[in-house]
Order: C-alpha cells, then sequence, then structure tokens
C-alpha cells in the first residue's frame, strides 16, 4: 500500500512536471538554427527559408531563424548535424526521405538511425499529379510503345530517386519499353531532353511542364500514358486534347505481383512527406509537441501558403502519424515486396 | 524588345537597384580578391530574397556574380592561384608575367580584357536573347559533350612541351574526379575506405587551393623570393606606366579579345556545359592561333591572359541564358540567381523573354554596368596591388594559407577538406618540383563531370550515331576549319617574322641557364611589345630559367629522380586501386573511370620506362610544362628547413583548428608565424591576427552563418 502511494504519488509529480515543461517551451531570445542538408538555392533551401520566415511567430517567444547549408552526401552530412546537436529544440531542418529509405531497405547509413527519428510533419503533402508522357512523334498510345519492340528513353537524374521519374523507374524494372537515361541534373534538364526530342517519355508534370515548354503543349506533342499517385486533372487533359490515361498498377501486358504493387505504393506515399522536418533524437516530449504544434500552424499559416504558392510549391500539411504510418508498411513488406522496393530505391541493381 | 530595354534601364537605374550596387560593390570587390574561391556572398541576399523587390535582389546578385568575376584574375595573376570557376587559365600566363615584374602589364591587360568583355558578352547576348530558345533547342547533349571535350582537349594544349606528362596528369585527375557519389550508378567510386567524406567526391576548393595555392606559398617560402623576381628596382616606381602598357597591349589584340569574347558567350549559352570549359577552349584557340604562341604561352604571353580573361567575362552573360530560359543554371552563382527568380514568384521559362523581358535584359544591363563600374576602380588600384608582387615570403605566404584554408574550410565546412588541402599540397610540391604540369589536373577535375555526363547520356541517347547528327557536324567542321585556317596565318605570320628577325637577335635572347630554344621563340614571339624591358624581363623569366636548369643534360638517377618514383608510384597506385574498383560499378559509372585509366596507363608506362632506363636527357622529358617551376638555390639543406617551416606551419594549424576551432587556431598560428618567421613585430602580427578574426566572426559567422567543423576543445562558442 505505501508502495502503491509513493507510486501514485509519482506519477503525479511526473504528470505535474510534463505538464510545466510544456508550458515552460519558450524560445524568447533564443536563435533557432535551421540546418539545410543542401547548397543553397535548391527546393529544400528555398522551403526552409519560407518556413524560417513565418514560424517565428508560431513558437512561443518568437525566436530568431537562421539558415545554415550543411551540404554533402545527398543530405546524410546535414542530417547527421542535426542529430550531433543537443535536443533542446534549437536545431531543426528538413530531412531527406532518400535516407529514411535506404535505412528501410536494408543499407545502414551512418550516423542515422530510422528509429530514432522525430518528425514534425511535412510541409507539402499534396495529392500531385505524376503522369508519363511519350511524343507524339514516336508513338500515341501505350500499346504502340509496345509494338515498338524497343524501350523508349527517358532522362532521370540517378537510380531510385525522385517521385518525378519514379513511375519510369517502377516500369522499366518490371520489363517494360522503357529505359532510363541516369546523368541530368535536374528536372528542368529532363524536360530540355524531351523538349529537344532527345528522350521519348517524360513526366508531364501540370504545374510545371507547360510553364516552361508551352510549345510542347500547343504543338499537341504530348501524349498521356499512364498515372500515378493521383490522376491528371479534366483541365489538363482538356489542354493535352487527351482522353484519361490508365493506373500505372494497370497497365496490360505487364506483369506485376501484388508485393511489387504495394512496394511502389509505399515508394510514392513516402515520396510525398517530402521534405518533413525533424528535431535531433531524445528531444524532450514537452520540445517535440511544442514544435509540431507550431510546425502545423505555421505551415497552415495563409502567409506561408500564400509565399509558397508564389515560389511554385503547393502546400500541404502532414501528420507526423501520417509519415510514421508508411513507414510501418515498409517493416511489412513480404520478402519479395522488400527486394523489389530496394530495387526501386536504387540498390541491389 | 525596345520597349522591354528601356524599361530595364529606367528600373535598373532607379534608386533601389543604385543603392543595392553601391552596397554590394566593395564586398563584391573584396570577394574576387580572396584567392581560393571568393565569398558566397549570393547566400546571404538569397536569405533576404524573400523581404526584397525582385529587382532589387536579382541586381545584388547578378551584379556581385559580374564584378567578383572581375576582380578574380588577381589572385590568378598575382598568387598563381585559379579561381575555382573563373580566370583558371589565367594563371597560366598571368603569374609567370608577375614572377617577371610584369604584374602592372598583366593586371593593366587582364582589366581592358575584362571590360571589353563583358560588353561584347552583353551586346551578343542582348542579340540572342530572342532567338535563343530555338537555337538552344537545336543542340543536344552530342554537342555539349563535343564542347566540353574540346576544353578537355586544351590539356594537349597546355602540355605540348611534355606531352606525355600531360596526358598522364590529365587521366589522374579525370580519374581523381571519378571518386564519389556516381549519378550514373547508383554508388560510391573508390573512396578508399572514407566513403563519407568522399561522398561528393573531392571538390574544387580543396583541390585548386592544394594543388596551386599551397605549393606557390611553399615556393616563396623555399627559395626566400617575393613574387616579382625582375625588375624590383623598377617594379614599384613604374607600376602606373606598366598597367597604361598592359592596357595597350590588349588593345592591339582586339581581335583575341573579340574572338575569345565570343567562344565565351558560346559555350556559356550551352545548357549545363557551364562557363569552366570557355576559357580553357579561349586558350586554347589563342594558343594556336595567335604567332608564335605555341612557343610563349606559359612563360608569361600577356596574350594569354587576354584570352582567358576575355572570355571569362563574356562567358557570364551567356550562361544568364540557360538560367532564365530553361532553368538550368551554369554555375554556382546562377543557381542562387534562379532560387531567387523562384522565391520571387517568377518561373524560368519563355515567360522571361515574354513578359518578363525587361528582367531578363537588366540582367545583362547589369553584367556591362558591373564591367564600367569596377574596372577603372581597379584600374586604379593596380598599382597598389602590385606591391603585393614584393612582399616578404614570410609574411605573404602565412597571409595567402591563411585565406585560402580559411575559403576551403568555409566552402564545405569539412574538416576533411583540409585533409584534402594538405594531400593535394604535397602533390602540387611534388609535381612543380619535378616538372609536370599542374593544369591538366584542374582541367580535367573541373570538367570530367560534364563530360562523363554528356558522354554517358550521348551514347545513350544515340548511340554512335551522334558522330552522325548535323550539329554535331556542324561543330566539329567549324573547329577544324578555324584551326585550320589559323594554323595556315600561323605558319604564314611566323615566316614572314622570321625572314625579318633572321639573324638578328637569336644570341641575345638566350635564356640564361639553358633552354636555348625557348628563350629564342620566348623574345621572338613577344616582338609586339613596345618596351624593352619587357622584353628583357620575357628574356630573363625565372620559369625559362627553372625549365632551362631542368633540361640541362647529366642527370642521374639521383634522389631527384628518385623524388618522381614515388610520384609515379603514387599515380600508378591509384590507377590500379580505380581500375579494379570499377569492376564493381554498374553499367555506365565504370565507363569514365576506366577511360581515364585505359588512357593514362600507357603513358604511365612510357615515363616510367624513360625514367628508369631512358637516356639521361629524356629522363628529363621537355621543360615547357606550361607551369611555374621551383627555384632552387645551392643550399639544400637551408631549403629543406624553409619546406619543413611552412609546410610543419601548415599542417600545425589545421590540427589545431580540429582541436580548438578555427576562431583561435587560424589567427592565433598566423600571429606565431608571423612574430617568429615574419619578423613583423608585435603590432603587425597582432594586427593581421585580428584581421582574421574580424573575418571569421564578423563575415563568415554573422553574415554568411557558415557552420564550422566541431572541435574537440572549442575555444570559441559557436552556433
Amino acid at each position: 500500500m505505501r508502495h502503491m502511494r509513493f507510486a501514485v504519488a509519482a506519477l503525479f509529480v511526473l504528470f505535474l512536471a510534463g505538464n510545466v515543461a510544456a508550458q515552460d517551451v519558450n524560445f524568447k531570445g533564443k536563435t533557432i538554427n535551421l540546418i539545410v542538408g543542401t547548397g543553397a538555392g535548391g527546393g529544400y533551401d528555398i522551403i526552409a527559408r519560407l518556413f524560417a520566415k513565418v514560424a517565428p511567430k508560431h513558437l512561443p517567444g518568437s525566436p530568431r531563424f537562421i539558415v545554415r547549408n550543411v551540404p554533402g552526401g545527398a543530405g546524410l552530412k546535414g542530417t547527421q548535424y542535426i542529430n550531433r546537436q543537443k535536443p533542446n529544440g534549437l536545431t531543426v531542418g528538413p530531412h531527406f526521405t532518400s535516407l529514411v529509405m535506404k535505412e528501410l531497405a536494408g543499407v545502414d547509413v551512418p550516423g542515422f538511425d530510422v528509429k530514432e527519428l522525430i518528425i514534425l510533419g511535412a510541409p507539402t503533402l499534396v495529392d500531385d499529379n505524376y503522369t508519363i508522357c511519350v511524343d507524339r512523334n514516336v508513338a500515341k498510345s501505350w500499346e504502340d510503345m509496345l509494338k515498338m519492340g524497343r524501350q523508349l528513353r527517358m532522362a532521370s537524374q540517378r537510380p531510385g530517386i525522385g517521385r518525378v521519374p519514379m513511375g519510369g523507374e517502377f516500369v522499366q524494372l518490371v520489363g517494360g519499353p522503357m529505359k532510363l537515361i541516369y546523368g541530368y541534373k535536374s528536372t528542368a534538364e529532363e524536360f530540355a531532353a524531351f523538349a529537344r526530342g532527345e528522350t521519348e517519355v517524360v513526366t508531364c508534370l501540370e504545374r510545371r511542364l507547360p510553364r516552361m515548354y508551352p510549345e510542347l503543349v500547343e504543338k499537341k506533342r504530348l501524349v498521356p500514358i499512364f498515372w500515378w499517385n493521383a490522376p491528371p486533372s479534366e483541365g489538363w487533359l482538356a489542354r493535352m486534347e487527351a482522353k484519361m490515361p490508365r493506373n500505372i498498377l494497370k497497365l496490360p501486358g505487364l506483369k506485376i505481383s501484388e508485393a511489387q504493387k504495394t512496394a511502389f505504393n509505399t515508394a510514392v506515399n513516402i515520396h510525398q512527406s517530402l521534405r518533413a522536418f525533424m528535431l535531433p533524437p531524445k528531444t524532450p516530449q514537452p520540445i517535440v509537441d511544442t514544435w509540431r504544434k507550431a510546425f502545423k500552424a505555421t505551415i497552415e499559416d495563409p502567409e506561408f501558403v500564400k509565399i509558397a504558392t508564389v515560389a511554385g510549391y503547393d502546400v500541404g500539411y502532414g501528420s507526423p502519424e501520417h509519415y510514421e504510418k508508411q513507414l510501418a508498411t515498409i517493416k511489412d513488406l513480404p520478402p519479395d515486396g522488400a527486394l523489389f522496393f530496394q530495387k526501386l530505391m536504387g540498390e541491389k541493381r | 524588345m525596345l520597349e522591354a530595354s528601356v524599361d530595364a534601364f529606367f528600373h535598373l537605374f532607379s534608386p533601389g537597384p543604385l543603392l543595392a550596387m553601391a552596397l554590394v560593390l566593395p564586398v563584391a570587390l573584396f570577394s574576387g580578391l580572396m584567392p581560393g574561391g571568393g565569398l558566397p556572398v549570393s547566400v546571404v541576399v538569397l536569405s533576404l530574397a524573400v523581404h526584397l523587390d525582385p529587382w532589387v535582389a536579382i541586381t545584388i546578385v547578378v551584379f556581385h556574380m559580374a564584378a567578383s568575376d572581375i576582380t578574380e584574375p588577381i589572385p590568378a595573376i598575382l598568387f598563381g592561384v585559379p579561381g575555382a570557376r573563373s580566370a583558371q587559365a589565367t594563371v597560366l600566363d598571368g603569374y609567370p608575367m608577375a614572377q617577371q615584374g610584369l604584374a602592372g602589364v598583366a593586371l593593366g591587360a587582364s582589366y581592358t580584357t575584362t571590360i571589353v568583355g563583358g560588353v561584347i558578352g552583353a551586346i551578343a547576348l542582348l542579340l540572342a536573347l530572342p532567338v535563343s530558345r530555338q537555337l538552344l533547342e537545336w543542340f543536344g547533349s552530342a554537342e555539349f559533350f563535343l564542347l566540353t571535350l574540346m576544353g578537355v582537349l586544351a590539356v594537349a594544349v597546355v602540355s605540348a612541351g611534355a606531352f606525355v606528362k600531360g596526358i598522364l596528369t590529365a587521366a589522374f585527375g579525370i580519374a581523381i574526379a571519378m571518386v564519389g557519389y556516381a549519378d550514373l550508378g547508383g554508388n560510391v567510386r573508390a573512396a578508399m575506405g572514407f566513403d563519407f567524406y568522399l561522398w561528393d567526391g573531392f571538390t574544387l576548393v580543396p583541390v585548386v587551393v592544394g594543388l596551386f595555392a599551397l605549393p606557390e606559398a611553399i615556393a616563396l617560402v623555399v627559395g626566400d623570393t617575393t613574387i616579382a623576381r625582375q625588375r624590383l628596382d623598377t617594379l614599384l616606381r613604374e607600376a602606373k606606366s606598366d598597367v597604361w602598357r598592359g592596357m595597350l597591349q590588349a588593345w592591339s589584340h582586339k581581335w583575341l579579345m573579340i574572338r575569345s569574347s565570343l567562344i565565351g558567350v558560346f559555350v556559356g549559352i550551352m545548357p549545363g556545359v557551364g562557363g569552366s570549359a570557355a576559357h580553357w577552349i579561349a586558350y586554347a584557340q589563342a594558343r594556336q592561333t595567335e604567332p608564335g604562341g605555341t612557343e610563349t604561352f606559359g612563360k608569361g604571353d600577356v596574350r594569354g591572359v587576354i584570352a582567358s580573361d576575355a572570355a571569362n567575362n563574356s562567358v557570364d552573360g551567356g550562361v544568364l541564358i540557360p538560367t532564365v530560359v530553361f532553368g538550368i543554371p551554369g554555375s554556382g552563382g546562377m543557381a542562387i540567381v534562379l532560387a531567387i527568380l523562384i522565391l520571387t514568384g517568377i518561373t524560368p521559362g519563355p515567360l522571361m523573354l515574354t513578359r518578363h523581358l525587361d528582367l531578363t535584359v537588366s540582367m545583362v544591363y547589369t553584367i556591362a554596368f558591373a564591367n564600367l563600374v569596377v574596372v577603372p576602380i581597379m584600374l586604379a588600384f593596380a598599382p597598389t596591388l602590385c606591391r603585393i608582387s614584393v612582399i616578404p615570403p614570410n609574411i605573404l605566404a602565412p597571409v595567402v594559407v591563411g585565406i585560402v584554408s580559411l575559403a576551403a574550410l568555409a566552402a564545405a565546412g569539412n574538416l576533411g577538406d583540409l585533409g584534402a588541402v594538405l594531400a593535394f599540397g604535397l602533390l602540387g610540391v611534388f609535381m612543380k618540383r619535378y616538372g609536370w604540369p599542374r593544369p591538366p589536373i584542374l582541367i580535367a577535375v573541373a570538367l570530367a563531370d560534364i563530360l562523363e555526363r554528356f558522354l554517358w547520356i550521348s551514347v545513350s541517347n544515340y548511340g554512335w550515331g551522334m558522330l552522325l547528327r548535323p550539329q554535331f557536324l556542324a561543330i566539329l567542321a567549324f573547329m577544324v576549319a578555324v584551326t585550320l585556317f589559323s594554323l595556315r596565318a600561323q605558319r604564314g605570320a611566323r615566316q614572314a617574322m622570321m625572314s625579318m628577325t633572321e639573324g638578328e637577335e637569336s644570341g641575345q635572347a638566350t635564356a640564361e641557364g639553358g633552354a636555348p630554344a625557348a628563350g629564342d621563340d620566348t623574345a621572338g614571339a613577344r616582338e609586339d611589345l613596345d618596351d624593352a624591358a619587357v622584353r628583357e624581363a620575357v628574356a630573363e623569366s625565372p620559369v625559362a630559367a627553372d625549365k632551362g636548369g631542368e633540361s640541362s643534360p647529366g642527370r642521374r638517377f639521383t634522389l631527384e629522380v628518385a623524388g618522381e618514383v614515388v610520384l609515379l608510384l603514387a599515380v600508378g597506385a591509384f590507377f590500379l586501386y580505380m581500375f579494379i574498383d570499377s569492376f564493381s560499378y554498374p553499367e555506365g559509372a565504370d565507363l569514365m573511370p576506366r577511360l581515364a585509366v585505359l588512357v593514362g596507363t600507357p603513358f604511365w608506362l612510357i615515363r616510367v620506362w624513360t625514367l628508369l632506363r631512358g637516356t639521361p636527357e629524356k629522363r628529363i622529358e621537355e621543360g615547357d610544362i606550361m607551369d611555374t617551376g621551383f627555384i632552387l638555390g645551392d643550399d639544400p639543406k637551408t631549403e629543406g628547413q624553409r619546406f619543413v617551416r611552412i609546410f610543419g606551419f601548415t599542417t600545425i594549424m589545421y590540427v589545431a583548428i580540429w582541436l580548438i576551432g578555427v576562431h583561435v587556431a587560424l589567427p592565433g598560428m598566423l600571429f606565431l608565424y608571423l612574430m617568429y618567421y615574419g619578423k613583423a613585430g608585435w603590432l603587425g602580427s597582432a594586427g593581421v591576427a585580428l584581421a582574421f578574426l574580424a573575418l571569421i566572426v564578423g563575415f563568415y559567422d554573422f553574415a554568411l552563418h557558415i557552420v564550422w567543423p566541431e572541435s574537440i576543445f572549442p575555444l570559441w562558442p559557436t552556433g
């Protein structure tokens, strides 16, 4: 009985301490280091700078933000830097999905443990449409592509990366008539290669491609073949004067196993949480809670939505729970699905 | 177009952008003067971009980029340290000129060329803007590969006098550039157990700093000499007239300026190729086409400076086109421009040529305006800058080492980069000492990634059919035609020159200490220089003297030859490692490493054979290595001690940075060196140390928010 009283008292003290701590989290007069694991000027960097502009008003004490670039190792150096900092809530930054995917694919990433990851949320979680289009001068349908008896070329940056060419990577891996040419440096270079006829297939992003290459739409060079994540809008199809293409997982002539489908869907979902922000491991729960609340408020702040939209980003808050749920699905993959997932990630080639 | 041009003019010269340019001007000048890559000032603007008017933000970044590019040839000429992106070829002739006491001439020529290159680049761009999209969509990866290959082929030009060593070092450079993560295969190549550090490979700044800055600083201390080794009595007195003379000489080579500027524009506008290839191509064409160029380039020929700097500045305008029209940045600076456009809601693409044409034109104006403002300022300061060339070595060398180390450390905030600086520094010292040309490594490291990407993309997309593409053939035919025409013109000019000067100057111009052929040609080809002192200086060039000394016959298998054997063993071991490692690479990622090894190995074998079995004369391959040699005296022991002193200082400083952090270690070590070896006195030494501390804290910490590597026992609060 005495022990019971003691335990109840201890729990009560802990509860109070937790509450007090939550109330005490205040960043007044402090400086938050927002660490970006790429050089200045990239997508991660731009989102971080926009976030740093709006976030102070949503954190208790309105701290000052400094964006610091720690490039190297495809984001690994910046992630490691965040992981080494004191868990006091003064260091934060977008993490790199590719690192998480590598760890989950069985690769030991040094200085990074996915089990210790503390996610605040994702800033650009939207159901983007990804549609693969073929050059009308080359083929007019998926059936045409199959009949050609060769692989059609699609530009990409490197194996297993990026949500933009992911459909092409998938079709190539399951033996479809597509071949990815690696070595292009950006999505802009991939578009340019398609526009000048160097490659034959491209991911025709509704928000970017027509703005950069309106002539591709005007001259009706784009034939939508298949989509993933979300179907193309009616408006986009009308501009291309095309009918609704097929879902990537329902393409005729391809033998796609259930495990492969699950692996692909998982990879797509994880990629949707691109640029999710993280805190150093072992950050106390009150600080994590404060940050998560502030993160959500920042992403949903009309000011952030406005400036991010102006900069060309679709804003959508992705909760940490959503992210963790996606991670759990990878762990549940069957062995053949896990192997295929590794291939999708550019491993086990 | 006319309306946009007028709008752009009035926008640019409104109070906001004008004030912004005035504020950024001193920073840009200082930034370009820093050897080892300058300062990433644009990042500061990026931080402010969301608060700024797009016109102001864009103007600041473009103005800063253009202005700092104008000043980048200064470290190349005065310290022998090429820029990380620009002014790389300038070092080949600019630094020998400074050694000959002709820094003023080189600077005068450089600035004149700069302004012409910048303005020609801007005009060419204005004319090309309306058709740029159609023009650029006509070219593809095969042509980008060809243009990059032309830049790499400059290796053959810059190592013309030492072909075997040149090709060998270029192949070695490409192998070095292959280290790290390969996009083509998604794997890490040849990381030698340092997978994390070498994930991104060897970045250009530590390579440049190690290969060029450190050996030059060491050479100054070991030789106990100032940069200028001739005309010491007249150099400062005649600095102003030297600058004027340089300006006139540049003007007398106006066609070379125009030609090189147009090369800069053309290469610059090719999406993805970037600016690095431009000045090497311009330099190579000048050396091959200018009368006597094959003999005098690399020994302090002002035309080498002109060709390189003209392309160096016109390329700035060129890289704007792919950035704004296709969203493909041609350089790090342009990546910031692109980000600012995006942050301010402007999408790169065709709208930049219609709805935002005024903004695009204003960028071209900004580049031209930067040239018109900065060049006169630099011309006014040029005589003062010449004083650097007579600063005592034990003061100048540690300061240069301090600056470039800071640049290397700040570039990526990686302690491993300091290790790379030391490793490449040793390599550079060996290469400099044993007559191996260093520029081919620089060319290879700067261009290997682009070359590999476009080779793979071209072969994958076109197969060998790329060789039959009309565009490919058109560029190739143009290159061949220009070369043939130029060679013919050159032969004619040389014959005319020989008939005029036959028998007149052959004895007079022979350099003391050997290398009679080089001496003859150097003096003969520089007849265009109107100043007797200049001709005399070239004839007595320390570079020519070095080479002459090296080429004297009779050297046996000495310790000196053994040193080169060590160099060869290191290169051979790396080739072998890379070759074996390449069998674990996925398809695509293995192509370029194997090519580098397969091309380099025969030349490696030839060099080994020559060194071990050849005649003494053949062991010492030609002296004309397009690089500055080591001046050594008669007291190897003292020189050895000096080497240990400066290299030891650098090593200890780096260890101290690791232990106690950059804020205390770097100024502290500089203070100690300047006190004890530089004899700069308490006040002078403390002043320099405090200036460094102010630079680190004021600029890198507060303005740039650089993340320094964490030290073991930090003595300075950071973060």
